[in-house]
């Protein structure tokens, strides 16, 4: 059994920073271009989802599973869904709580927002989603990856056992 | 062609101008299939950046990644459209 070496022990400071934003683990690291390719491809996933289905895909209310995965983005999503609960959906006449708007009846009069339906909703939040697990595995990666220069340690590496000739009976 | 395009502008002029970006959702609800394709690669981008032990291999990575989730994909789509389609009617 391999005694874990120390420089693979958990360096909280690169975790944290990849959770606040996305590739800045790494570029804390040393990592400059792993960490801009990170911020790139989460990034680009979060908002490309956002694009898609509109802001109405992340919700923490509605859609809480969804919000699970896209949460380990870190405080950009919370700020999305934030201003979405409370400055895009608008209060219910009966119950008070804010709400998604329902489909006016004139189109002419147009909502804050639409919340998607359907295919586009779904494809939405799975971009969103996506992105965030692919940060959580950006966290652990940043939290484990020792600096930029230090050599990872690895398994050591055993001879192949060699297979020893028949021994010869003794006449 | 070109008739039905010129034909269809007028329209085609007030949905892009009603489509808000970030607020509303794109109007693509015929050709969400296409989406597979920004998808497959921003994983690949994220996810290779992760990966690679040396980034000067990274777009090569990428490219494949992308293709293999595509095609990967597209064969699981067949596979079960086939299974739903022509194997489960036979014994149903």
């Amino acid at each position: 059994m391999s005694r874990p070496d120390s420089q693979e022990k958990l360096q909280p400071l690169p975790a944290l920073l990849a959770l606040a934003l996305p590739g800045l683990g790494h570029f804390a690291l040393g990592e400059r271009r792993r960490a801009v390719m990170i911020a790139v491809g989460v990034l680009g996933l979060f908002f490309g989802g956002l694009l898609i289905g509109g802001v109405g895909v992340v919700d923490r209310k509605d859609d809480f599973w969804w919000f699970v995965g896209q949460a380990c983005i870190g405080p950009v999503a919370f700020a999305v869904d934030w201003g979405h609960q409370n400055h895009l959906k608008q209060p219910d006449p009966v119950t008070g709580q804010r709400v998604s708007p329902p489909p006016p009846a004139d189109p002419a009069l147009r909502p804050a927002y639409s919340k998607a339906i359907g295919r586009v909703h779904e494809i939405g939040a799975l971009f969103a989603a996506l992105a965030g697990l692919l940060n959580l595995i950006a966290i652990i990666d940043a939290g484990w990856r020792p600096p930029t220069g230090a050599p990872r340690s690895t398994p050591p590496v055993t001879p192949p056992e060699r297979r020893r000739p028949p021994e010869e009976h003794a006449s | 062609m070109i008739h039905h395009i010129a034909a269809n502008a007028p329209a085609l002029n007030a949905a892009a101008l009603a489509w808000r970006p970030f607020l509303d959702p794109l109007p693509m609800h015929g050709l969400w299939w296409t989406l597979i394709f920004p998808l497959a690669l921003g994983v690949a981008v994220a996810y290779k950046a992760v990966s690679v032990p040396n980034m000067d291999r990274y777009w090569p990575q990428v490219a494949r990644m992308t293709a293999q989730i595509i095609l990967g994909m597209f064969a699981l789509a067949a596979a079960l459209y086939i299974f739903v389609e022509l194997i489960v009617p036979l014994y149903g």
